[in-house]
Parts: structure tokens; C-alpha cells; sequence
């Protein structure tokens, strides 16, 4: 099975997050890189189906060369190329969907397992952008995944409970939280992944439309944490709720 | 004097049976020739590893140190019983020697020199018969005590691995109870032959020869004669080989092995692990195969004589977990004696071109050690420490988790986290690297890079992951610094530019990690050359006094309990108020077992007026792990009890009101141990420079 993953290179989510100044961005000095939690249980499970019925797996990549390094940790734990989608600026999600879904033409993957959202803009949106723009079947939030043949079973976690959906493939999978435990690279992992194939591709050579269709305005950082205050019986604390906090 | 003082020697022996005798040294002498050669095979497999062949006059004089001195062994209770029997064996040779001197060598001295070499008479006999005599006495008090404890006392110490993992050898199954008996009737019977002999000539000057003159009494009154010391002697002979044959053949060979494995022992530091040279052209890490340990590993496996010293401390032992360090490393030995034959005919085939047997048996790690065992140790020591012949114990379970964590990518879950968190922010907790000195804010503590001159600052302050983010041991780092700052030390921090040493991810087996992140600490500090380095943490201080060094780093280091005590001493420093409490102090592992460090904690805490600092008997090189070293402070204790309650407990026997720590995961435990045993309100737990700070704080408690 030819599996697709694609990849995204986020803050670690230890990293205190500064809003520039100007609200046009985040400050990136001091910020380290990881794979998005989410794309490396894409990753994982990507690996082990691989494990279990042959087949190869594919990591794809929007960004900057930067990035390279993100896509090298992957190849490290076990995938087995790479291609780094070279853009320099950063790209909305509908462009980035529609850059996977070229790729996905020319690669012609069975599956595509991706993480459900990034967790940097949490925007939750590339997966099924590219469920569409392919007209594939799709399952988000996945926290099971299986095969029979060409058919593929999901459990998704849904609010308050669980939903199995069963669909042919090729079809897209976004991953939760609880699908798998990411697997650390072995030495020899990570040895043999400077060696693998990491091929760069310019965006605009793909004949997208890149053309942002969503404008970031201002990025604003929560407002500081207000010390706690203490309040003298149970009336006040109703009376403070209601009329100042106006949570009831 | 017409009599003169000595003994026919040989008397009453017929031709034959002396015949007989010479020729059965001649057959032991082959036996040890043989013993030696298929152990020296079996040692081969191993790898060259480090150089244990330098300093050879210091090895010989530690070797004889401490294997004739059995200064380890002497240590433990029941010790002396050993050295009881040791010395009267090594006594009891030596005076055959003696004889021997004076019959066959004479004889032989006369016609080749022409030199009588005869000195066995007169005061000198009456001396040696004394001395024998003693040896016989000591020799059989000790085997009886022997025969005692392992019959009717039968400590935990002594106990075996299970039966499935152990050989059905002769070594194995004569055990010591074999050669011990045989001890003791070769004893019986020398002492009988002695009496026989009295009897049958009757000497004027038999008073010397105490015990013998008794028997030889009652032998006579039981009517033995010349027959009787004639057979008698043929039966003693007999035994005498039969033990001496038992020295290569059963355990009795660990009186060699043991000896030899001392002259080989790790002399570097202790607790250093062995780094990896060469990541990019190894093609495996860690040892998965028994074969890939080092000849002075298997020479270790080879050597053990199963006394248990290692696990009388031992916090995996104690607490009931799988990880037992005797069972290991009698398992491992067996395992290798299994696999020996397949390795030497693989070695034999790779000579010869011939086809390489594969080894079909058990796989060394899941199932020999198990992974259990492999990930319990929490590296603290106490097995090296108890070992009286200087088996290395922790460098053989290491490079087991080195191989589970690098090639198989295997290891507890929990532990991905510590990783991770050092791979990506520096810190086993993956706090951001960026808050690292976040600690420090408002102290006006400078950071080194933004120090002019870094040379002016008198002592480098390395805070520690858990001083830097841990927030309890926050308040430690704050003490510390306060101490610092009152005795006008000049003293800077690295802030954002330390990192993690590395030691949860070597402890681990992730030696990659490891020497990433020592190449870049070295960098970093190599680039300031602090003149001293300081650390609240013994876990750094290990690292980098004893490890850094084969990565570049040579550095003066100093743990915070030893300059506290310095800045006192030198009256920088003037702990003036009075706290008025017992205090214990909890030595860590890695201070006073591995770098033999305990006095400056003491030194600091009696100088604080009104402390009564109580030690239990475990503590110094004797103290008991806190259950966090190794890197399982990063993951759970799933087996058996709670190693920082048990620890707690041999505390809290002592009543302190405050145990005192120098390690900051001492100090998480130790507070976990307190809370988990409900005594919050009758004791406390203060890092040592936190208690100073007490003490020397201008505002009254």
C-alpha cells in the first residue's frame, strides 16, 4: 500500500508563543521546531500499516528548506522518501490542499493519512479541503484505523462518543490524539534517513493557484492573567459571576 | 641433646604411595593447564574494549591489596569467617611448601649446589607446629560457620537463580558444599595424621603441637598404630587432591579468578560509563549478543562467586523487582557457557572458510537478562561497591538498554517524553529552553555571555534542569545563590546556554542523544573556560567532572555541598542561626558511593549552630538509592514496592526532624516518600545549601 503523509513543521508546544509587535506574525527567535503532533501519529500509523502489509510511505511538505529538517525526523522513524514542496511564503490552507492534491495526482498514494489539525492555527481544514478537491472518501479524527482488502474501517471520535465509518480506497484518514504513540527513531533509523530521498519541488512550478484566499489581519497575544481576589461569602461570588464576569 | 626437635619427614610411607603422590601434582598441574585454556577460550569472544592492561604496578598492588587483605570481604558480616578459612588454606599451603623444602628440594639443593637446605627443626619446627595447628583450628571454626549459615541461617544473599536459567554442570551441582567438606576432612584428617604420628613415636616436644598431641592421645587409647597412619595418610593424600582439584573445577576457582578479575578493575572513575567512540561507521550499538561485551565483561561473568555482596543493598532487590544484580550476572555467564561452543566453532569456521553454526538457544536480552531487569537499575552503585572482586555491573546493563534504545528503538514509554524534551528544549521535562534562567529573575545573577571578561568570574554556577525548572528545587537554586552572593563569591550562570549533561539519556542507553548534547555543553563551556564549576545537582556533577572528559571537557568541578563547606571554612560564609533540630543527611549515589564525596554535606550542616546531624548506618558510600538514578526519575516503578519509601524509612529510623538532601531528585522523592507516609507535619525535607541559607539569613525564623 502506497501511503501519503503529509507533514507540517510547528512550534513545540513547550515554546512560549510572543506576538510580534506589529501583530503581523509570531517571533521565531527561540522557537524550536517539531513535526505537528498530530502529522507524526499520521506518520506512525502510516508506518505500521506498512509494517503489517508492505508497501511504501510518502512524507510531503509545504515550506521553506527549513523544513528539511522536520521531513529527515520523519524519514528517520521509518518513511521512506520525501518531497519538500518549496515555498517561501506561507500559504493558506486552500492552497496548501490544493499543492497535497497535486502531489496526491502525480503520486497516486491509496491512502492519505494526515494529522486532524496543526497546532499552530488549529485551523482544521487541510484534510478535508483535500477530500474534496480528489473526491475521495474521508474519515477525520480517526482513533482506529483498519483494512480489509480495499476496504478501510475507522473509528472516529466524535463528540460523546464513537462513530465507525467503512469506505474504499483510496480515501484520506486525519488522525486524533489516541490512534497511536509515536515511535522514537533508532540510530540506524536515523543513519540510513540521510540517505534517503528528499526531493524539493518549487510550488509554483505545480501550476496551483497560490493566491491567498484568507488574510491574517493581526495576530493579538492573550490578555496577561489577572491575579485571583478573594470575596467574602457566596451572594458576592453569585453577584460577581453575573455582573462582572457575566459567565451567569 | 640427643634427641633432636623435628619430624621424620615421609615417615611410615611406603615407595608407592609417594610415587603416587608426585604424580597426581603432576596431573593437577595439567588440569589448571586445561581449566585455564578453555576459560581463557571462552574470555576471548570478548571484545578488546578499553585498556585494562596500563598501570600494571598499581593494578598488582591493588590486586594484592585487596585480595589478600579480603578487605571487601571482611566489610560484610560473616566476612571474617572467609577470612578465617582463606588465611589457614593459604597458611596450611604454605607450610607444605615448607616441607616440601626440606625433603624433596633439599635433596635435590644437595646435589645441585651442594647446599643443605634444611631448616626444618628447633625453634622453628616448634613454631611451625604451633602455626599449623592454629591454621587447623581456624580452618574448621570457619567451614562450620560456613556450613551454619548457608544450612540453617540461609540469607537472601545467598540465594540462586532460577533452575531453568542455570547449567546442570558438575561446577554447578558440587556447589560449595563439595569442596567445603572436602575442607574440612582434609583438615580432620591432616590433624589425625599429625596425632598418629605423635603416637606411634612419641616425642619429648609434642606441647607445640596442641591439638595434634589430643588427638594423637586418643587415637592411641583407641589402639591405632603404624597401619592405621599408614592408611590414614593414603586417605589424607587423597583428599588433599581431591580438593586442590576442585580449585579449576568448581566454584573453589573464584580463589583465581577473583584475584585475576581485581588486577583487571576498572580504575578510572567510578560510575563513568564507556562512551561510544564511532556512531557513523558502527553497524550495531549496545550489546544484544553476549559476544559483544568485552573480554573484562565476560571475565566479570567468569569471576562471580555468587556471594551476593551486590545485592545486600541493592534498591531493586529490596524493593521485590525483577532486576537482581547476582541472578544477572550468573544468567549471563551460564548463557555465555551455552553459547560458547556455537561462537568458538563460528570463530573457527571464519578462519577455515567453513559454515558458521548458528546459535539457536535463548536471545540474551528478552529472554536471559529480560527487559524487566535491564530497565530496573537505577545505577546507584551499591553492586560495585559490594563486590569484592571488582565485577562491573552497570556498564554491562547499560550497554543492554544502549542496544534496546538505539538499534530497536525499545524502551519504556515514559521515557520517549525525557528525550524528546532533551532532544528538542534541552531539559528531560521539555520545559522551553527560553525560561530556562527564568529562576533567576530578579537576583541580578549575570549570565556568562554577558560577562566582559569571563575569566574574573571565580566560579561558574551550573544550575541543573531540576534547579532550573523544577520549582521546589527552584527555591533550592535561589538558596544556593543567596549563599553565594553573601560570601561574595564572583559567580555567573550559562542561563539559556546550558543544557541538559545528558544524564537521563546515557543512564537510559541513549548514548547518541548523550553525545550530542556533551559536544555542545563542551562547546559551550570550553568557549567561557570557567577556572571552577560548581553544581547543586551530584547527577551534573558526575557528568561533567567524570564524563565530559572524553568529550573534550576537562574542568575543576565542585558540588555545592563541598564549596559550602569550603566558603565556611574560610569564614566566608557564617552560618549564625541557631536551628535547633536532628538533622540526617541522605548521601546520593552519585556523590558519596560514585565520587566518594560525604564530609563537606556534614562539615556544612554541623556548622550551623544547634544541629545534631545523625547518620544511620547506610549512609556515606553505604547510602541507600533514593529509587530516581539510572533515569528512572523518567518512568515508572510499576514492580514491587516503592524504592524512596524504603529508603524514607531507614531515615526515618534515625527520628530527624528534618532530612537533609544534595540532590535535587533526592529531594522529589524524599517529599514524596514523607507524604506518601503521612508524616508532613513531623518531618521536613531542606536541600543542605537551603538549611545554610536558614542559618545565615539575617531575619530570625
Amino acid at each position: 500500500m502506497k501511503i501519503l503523509v503529509p507533514v507540517k513543521r510547528v512550534p513545540d508546544p513547550a515554546t512560549t508563543i510572543r506576538v510580534l509587535p506589529d501583530g503581523s506574525g509570531i517571533a521565531t527567535d527561540n522557537v524550536k521546531w517539531v513535526i505537528n503532533p498530530f502529522d507524526e501519529i499520521a506518520i506512525e500509523e502510516a508506518l505500521r500499516i506498512k509494517e503489517k502489509q508492505g508497501g511504501e510511505v510518502v512524507l510531503v511538505a509545504v515550506g521553506q528548506q527549513t523544513w528539511q529538517e522536520q521531513l529527515r525526523t520523519g524519514l528517520a522513524m521509518g518513511a521512506d522518501r520525501a518531497i519538500l514542496v518549496r515555498s517561501e511564503a506561507a500559504l493558506d490552507t486552500l492552497a496548501i490542499a490544493r499543492l497535497l492534491a497535486k502531489i496526491a495526482e502525480e503520486q497516486k498514494p491509496d491512502i492519505i493519512i494526515l494529522g486532524k489539525q496543526a497546532i499552530d492555527d488549529d485551523s482544521n481544514q487541510v484534510g478535508q479541503m483535500l477530500a474534496e478537491m480528489l473526491g475521495w472518501p474521508q474519515a477525520t479524527f480517526a482513533s482506529k484505523v483498519e483494512f480489509q482488502d480495499r476496504k478501510c474501517t475507522v473509528v472516529r471520535e466524535v463528540d460523546g462518543g464513537l462513530e465507525t465509518v467503512a469506505f474504499d480506497l483510496p480515501a484520506i484518514v486525519t488522525t486524533d490524539l489516541r490512534l497511536n504513540e509515536p515511535r522514537y527513531a533508532s540510530l540506524p533509523g536515523i543513519m540510513k534517513a540521510r540517505k534517503k530521498e528528499l526531493k524539493e519541488i518549487p510550488a509554483d512550478s505545480l501550476g496551483v493557484d497560490l493566491t491567498p484566499k484568507l488574510k491574517i489581519k493581526k495576530l493579538d497575544p492573550p490578555p496577561k492573567r489577572q491575579a485571583g481576589r478573594k470575596v467574602a461569602s457566596v451572594e458576592e461570588l453569585v453577584q460577581v459571576l453575573h455582573n462582572e464576569a457575566k459567565v451567569i | 641433646m640427643n634427641e633432636q626437635i623435628t619430624r621424620p619427614i615421609l615417615w611410615n610411607v611406603p615407595v608407592p604411595f609417594i610415587v603416587m603422590m608426585y604424580g597426581l601434582l603432576v596431573l593437577l598441574l595439567a588440569a589448571f593447564v586445561y581449566a585455564g585454556w578453555r576459560w581463557y577460550r571462552v574470555v576471548s569472544l570478548g571484545q578488546a574494549g578499553e585498556n585494562r592492561f596500563d598501570q600494571m604496578p598499581r593494578r598488582v598492588m591493588l590486586m594484592l591489596r585487596d585480595a589478600i587483605g579480603q578487605g571487601y570481604v571482611i566489610r560484610e558480616t560473616w566476612g571474617w569467617m572467609h577470612y578465617a578459612f582463606y588465611v589457614s588454606f593459604i597458611g596450611l599451603t604454605i607450610g607444605t611448601t615448607i616441607v616440601m623444602f626440606n625433603s624433596d628440594l633439599r635433596e635435590a639443593s644437595k646435589f645441585l649446589f651442594g647446599y643443605d637446605l634444611y631448616f626444618y627443626y628447633g625453634d622453628f619446627y616448634l613454631f611451625f607446629k604451633a602455626a599449623m595447628d592454629t591454621f587447623f583450628l581456624l580452618l574448621v571454626i570457619g567451614v562450620l560457620f560456613e556450613f551454619f549459615r548457608r544450612i540453617v541461617r540461609r540469607p537472601t544473599v545467598l540465594n540462586s537463580p532460577p533452575e531453568e536459567k542455570v547449567i546442570d554442570n558438575w561446577e554447578n551441582r558440587l556447589g560449595y558444599w563439595f569442596p567445603m567438606t572436602l575442607m574440612l576432612l582434609v583438615v580432620v584428617t591432616g590433624l589425625m595424621l599429625e596425632g598418629a604420628r605423635i603416637n606411634a613415636l612419641h616425642p619429648s616436644f609434642t606441647e607445640w603441637a596442641y591439638l595434634g598431641r589430643q588427638v594423637g592421645a586418643l587415637e592411641g587409647a583407641l589402639g591405632a598404630g603404624r597401619t592405621f597412619h599408614r592408611w590414614l595418610w593414603l586417605v589424607h593424600v587423597l583428599l588433599v587432591y581431591s580438593l586442590l582439584f576442585c580449585f579449576p573445577f568448581t566454584k573453589l576457582r573464584h580463589f583465581i579468578f577473583g584475584p585475576i578479575n581485581l588486577l583487571f578493575r576498572n580504575l578510572g572513575p567510578r560510575g563513568r560509563l564507556a562512551p561510544i567512540k564511532d556512531f557513523e561507521n558502527a553497524e550495531t550499538f549496545g550489546v544484544s549478543q553476549v559476544e559483544q561485551y568485552t573480554w573484562k565483561q565476560l571475565l566479570d561473568m567468569s569471576s562471580c562467586l555468587e556471594c551476593g555482596r551486590c545485592t545486600i543493598n541493592c534498591p531493586t532487590v529490596n524493593t521485590g523487582k525483577t532486576l537482581n544484580p547476582k541472578y544477572l550476572v550468573i544468567e549471563q555467564r551460564e548463557h555465555l557457557l551455552q553459547k560458547a561452543p556455537t561462537l568458538l566453532a563460528a570463530r573457527a569456521a571464519a578462519k577455515d572458510g567453513g559454515e558458521a553454526p548458528a546459535w539457536e538457544g535463548p536471545d540474551m536480552i528478552t529472554e536471559v537478562a529480560t527487559e524487566a531487569a535491564v530497565w530496573g537499575c537505577t545505577t546507584c552503585g551499591w553492586c560495585e561497591e559490594g563486590c569484592p572482586i571488582g565485577i562491573e555491573h552497570i556498564q554491562r546493563i547499560v550497554d543492554m538498554r544502549r542496544n534496546l534504545v538505539l538499534m530497536e528503538a525499545k524502551f519504556p514509554q515514559q521515557a520517549t517524553n525525557a528525550f524528546k524534551g532533551i532532544e528538542v528544549q534541552g531539559n528531560p521535562w521539555g520545559l522551553a529552553q527560553e525560561k530556562r534562567a527564568e529562576w533567576a529573575q530578579g537576583l541580578d545573577i549575570p549570565e556568562m555571555a554577558e560577562v566582559e571578561d569571563p575569566s574574573s568570574i571565580e566560579m561558574l554556577y551550573w544550575v541543573g534542569c531540576a534547579g532550573s525548572y523544577d520549582e521546589r528545587n527552584q527555591r533550592v537554586s535561589r538558596a544556593f545563590s543567596s549563599l553565594m552572593k553573601q560570601a561574595g563569591v564572583k559567580f555567573a550562570i550559562l542561563g539559556r546556554e546550558e543544557m541538559c549533561t545528558g544524564d537521563p539519556a546515557r543512564r537510559l542507553g541513549n548514548e547518541y542523544l548523550y553525545a550530542t548534547v556533551a559536544q555542545q555543553n563542551v562547546e559551550t563551556l570550553n568557549r567561557y573556560k570557567p577556572r571552577r564549576i560548581v553544581t547543586q545537582c551530584p547527577h551534573c556533577f558526575h557528568n561533567l567532572k567524570n564524563e565530559y572528559p572524553d568529550f573534550g571537557g576537562n574542568y575543576e568541578v565542585m558540588h555545592e555541598a563541598e564549596f559550602i563547606a569550603e566558603l565556611i571554612k574560610s569564614g566566608r560564609l557564617k552560618p549564625s542561626q541557631a536551628i535547633n533540630e536532628r538533622i540526617t543527611y541522605h548521601d546520593p549515589c552519585y556523590m558519596a558511593r560514585h565520587n566518594r564525596k560525604w564530609d563537606g554535606a556534614r562539615e556544612a550542616l554541623r556548622a550551623i549552630p544547634g544541629t545534631d546531624v545523625a547518620d544511620i548506618d547506610l549512609s556515606k558510600n553505604r547510602t541507600f538509592c533514593c529509587g530516581a538514578g539510572g533515569g528512572c526519575f523518567w518512568k515508572e516503578e510499576h514492580e514491587g514496592t516503592r524504592i524512596n519509601q524504603k529508603r524514607f524509612d531507614q531515615i526515618n529510623g534515625a527520628k530527624p526532624k528534618t532530612l537533609a538532601v544534595g540532590c535535587p531528585f533526592c529531594m522529589t522523592m524524599m517529599e514524596d516518600a514523607v507524604k506518601s507516609r503521612s508524616l508532613e507535619e513531623e518531618m521536613r525535607v531542606r536541600d543542605l545549601a537551603e538549611l545554610v541559607a536558614e542559618s545565615t539569613s539575617t531575619q530570625t525564623k
